[in-house]
C-alpha cells in the first residue's frame, strides 16, 4: 500500500515537472502578440505564437508593455489592470464587441489606439469603462452601439480621447464627477 | 427482429449525433470576416477560416454585426437587407466590379468602409443601388466606371453619408438621388472628388435636402446638377468646393439649377466659400434659384452666368 502510494506520488510529481517544463516562464521582454488566429495558450512573447483574446494578451503583457495586434479579428472583453498599450496599427480591424474595462492605480496608464469597437449586436452597456483613477488614452478608434461609449466613472482619474469615432451609442463620452475628461 | 430494430434505432442515434457535431450553430458573435482565398461554406466567424463573397460574409454576419475584410480580393455583388457594417481597412484592396444593392428599413443602418468599385468590364448599372428606406454611411471608397452611375440614393425618406470618397469615370452621374416619391432625403457629401462623369458630377432630384462640402467636382458634363421635378425641389447647399473644368458639352455648366416641373419653382442651390472656374458655363439657371453667400469665386468661365441673389454674412 505504502509503495503504491509511493509510485503515485512520484508520478504525480514527473507529470507536475513535465507540465512545467512545457510551459517555462518566457524570457522577460516589454511586449506580446495578439492575432484573430492566435491561442491564449502561446507564449505570446514570440510574434509566431500570438494570444488569441484581449484578455489573454493582457494577462501576459508585461506591467507598462505593449499588446501589438498583428492581425484582424475579434478579440472580446478585457479587464486591465495595470499600466500597459494596446497598439492596432493602420490596416488592421481590431475588432471588439464587448466591453474593456480598465480599473486602474492613480500613477497608472492605459493607451488604447486602433479598435473597431460595435456594441449593438451583443448589447453591452459600455464600450470602455473606466472606473477608477490613473490615466486613460484612447486614439484612432471606433466606438460605436453601446449605451455609453466610454464611461470615465472614478473620480480623479484622466481621459484624453483623440481622432476617435464616437458614434451611435446613447451617450458617447459620460465623465462621472470630479473627473477631468479632455477630449481634444 | 426486436435485434434488428435495435439495431437500426442505434444507428439512427448516431447518425443524429454525427448530423448535429457536423453543422453545429457556431457560437454567436459580432463580427465576421472575409478574404480574397476564403470560402464561403466556411464558419466565417473564425477569422481562420473566412468567406470569400461579399454576399456570403453578408448572409453569415449577424445583423449590426461587422464584416472584417482580412486580405485583398474580388468579392462580388451582394444584396443586403439588414444593419451591418463592411469594414476594409488601409493596406487591403476589397474590389468589386459588381452592384452593391443596399435595401433596408427605415431603422437600419448600413456602413460601407474602403471598397474600391470598378464597373467598367462588367458594365453593371450602379456601383451601389441604395433603395428601401435607412441610412448608408460610404467612406474611404471609389466607384469608377459604372454604365448608370456610382452611387444612386433612391430609398425614400433615407439619409446617406459621404466621406472621403471618389466617383469618376461613369456613363450617367457619379452620384444620384431620386426617391421618384416626395418624400424627402437628406444628403451630406465630404471630402470627396467627382471626376469625368458623362452627365453630373453630382445629381440631385425630387425632395432631397444635400450639402456638399471640401469637395472637388471637375471634368463632368454638369458638376452639380439640382433637378426640380413634379415630386419635389431639391435644396442644395456647397461650401468650400471647386467646381471646375466641367466642358464635357457646349450645355456644360458648374452649377445648374433647373425644374422641370410647375410652379412653386423652389429648386435653390446656396453656394459659400466656393471657387466655379474654367467650366462652359459657370451657373445655369432655369425655373430656379442660385444664391451666394458673397465669399465665392466666380471667373474665367466660357460664361459665368450669375447668381440669382446674394445672401448678406451674418
Amino acid at each position: 500500500m505504502s509503495g503504491k502510494w509511493h509510485s503515485v506520488l512520484m508520478r504525480a510529481c514527473f507529470a507536475i515537472t513535465v507540465g512545467f517544463a512545457a510551459v517555462p516562464a518566457p524570457a522577460q521582454v516589454a511586449r506580446v502578440f495578439l492575432s484573430g488566429t492566435g491561442d491564449d495558450a502561446n507564449d505570446c512573447s514570440n510574434a509566431a505564437t500570438p494570444c488569441r483574446s484581449l484578455q489573454g494578451a493582457v494577462n501576459q503583457c508585461p506591467v507598462n508593455g505593449e499588446v501589438i495586434v498583428m492581425t484582424s479579428g475579434g478579440f472580446g472583453a478585457a479587464n486591465i489592470t495595470k499600466s500597459l498599450t494596446i497598439n492596432a496599427p493602420a490596416g488592421i480591424v481590431a475588432f471588439d464587441a464587448r466591453t474593456i474595462t480598465v480599473n486602474i492605480g492613480a500613477t497608472d496608464k492605459v493607451i488604447i489606439r486602433g479598435l473597431s469597437m460595435n456594441g449593438s449586436v451583443f448589447g453591452d452597456s459600455i464600450g470602455i469603462s473606466f472606473n477608477n483613477l490613473g490615466t486613460l488614452v484612447v486614439e484612432n478608434s471606433v466606438i460605436g452601439g453601446f449605451g455609453n461609449g466610454i464611461l470615465q466613472s472614478g473620480g480623479g482619474s484622466n481621459l484624453v480621447v483623440k481622432n476617435c469615432d464616437i458614434r451611435r451609442n446613447l451617450s458617447g463620452i459620460v465623465g462621472g464627477p470630479g473627473t477631468t475628461p479632455i477630449p481634444r | 427482429m426486436s435485434a434488428n430494430r435495435n439495431a437500426v434505432l442505434s444507428g439512427a442515434r448516431l447518425a443524429i449525433v454525427i448530423l448535429f457535431f457536423a453543422v453545429h450553430a457556431p457560437a454567436q458573435v459580432a463580427r465576421v470576416f472575409l478574404s480574397g482565398t476564403g470560402n464561403d461554406t466556411s464558419d466565417c466567424s473564425n477569422a481562420a477560416t473566412p468567406c470569400r463573397s461579399l454576399q456570403g460574409a453578408v448572409t453569415q454576419c449577424p445583423a449590426k454585426g461587422e464584416i472584417i475584410i482580412l486580405t485583398s480580393g474580388g468579392f462580388g455583388t451582394a444584396n443586403i437587407t439588414k444593419s451591418l457594417t463592411i469594414n476594409a481597412p488601409d493596406g487591403i484592396v476589397a474590389f468589386n466590379a459588381r452592384t452593391i444593392y443596399v435595401t433596408i428599413t427605415p431603422n437600419d443602418t448600413v456602413v460601407i468602409r474602403g471598397i474600391s468599385m470598378q464597373g467598367a468590364v462588367f458594365g453593371d448599372s450602379w456601383g451601389i443601388d441604395f433603395s428601401g428606406s435607412g441610412t448608408l454611411i460610404l467612406e474611404n471608397s471609389i466607384l469608377d466606371g459604372f454604365a448608370v452611375g456610382g452611387i444612386r440614393q433612391g430609398a425614400p425618406s433615407s439619409t446617406m453619408f459621404v466621406n472621403n470618397c471618389e466617383f469618376r469615370n461613369s456613363a450617367g452621374s457619379g452620384m444620384t438621388t431620386n426617391s421618384s416619391t416626395t418624400d424627402l432625403n437628406r444628403l451630406t457629401v465630404l471630402n470627396s472628388r467627382f471626376h469625368n462623369n458623362s452627365y453630373a458630377g453630382v445629381e440631385l432630384g425630387d425632395t432631397t435636402n444635400a450639402v456638399i462640402k471640401n469637395c472637388v467636382i471637375t471634368n463632368n458634363r454638369f458638376g452639380v446638377f439640382a433637378v426640380g421635378t413634379v415630386r419635389g425641389d431639391p435644396k442644395v447647399t456647397i461650401d468650400s468646393c471647386v467646381i471646375a473644368h466641367n466642358t464635357k458639352t457646349v450645355d456644360s455648366s458648374g452649377i445648374r439649377a433647373q425644374d422641370f416641373s410647375n410652379q412653386p419653382y423652389d429648386v435653390t442651390v446656396r453656394v459659400t466659400n466656393s471657387s466655379i472656374y474654367g467650366n462652359t458655363t459657370g451657373l445655369f439657371t432655369s425655373n430656379a434659384t442660385i444664391v451666394s453667400f458673397g465669399t465665392n469665386h466666380l471667373w474665367d468661365n466660357g460664361t459665368d452666368g450669375t447668381f440669382s441673389s446674394t445672401a448678406p454674412q451674418q
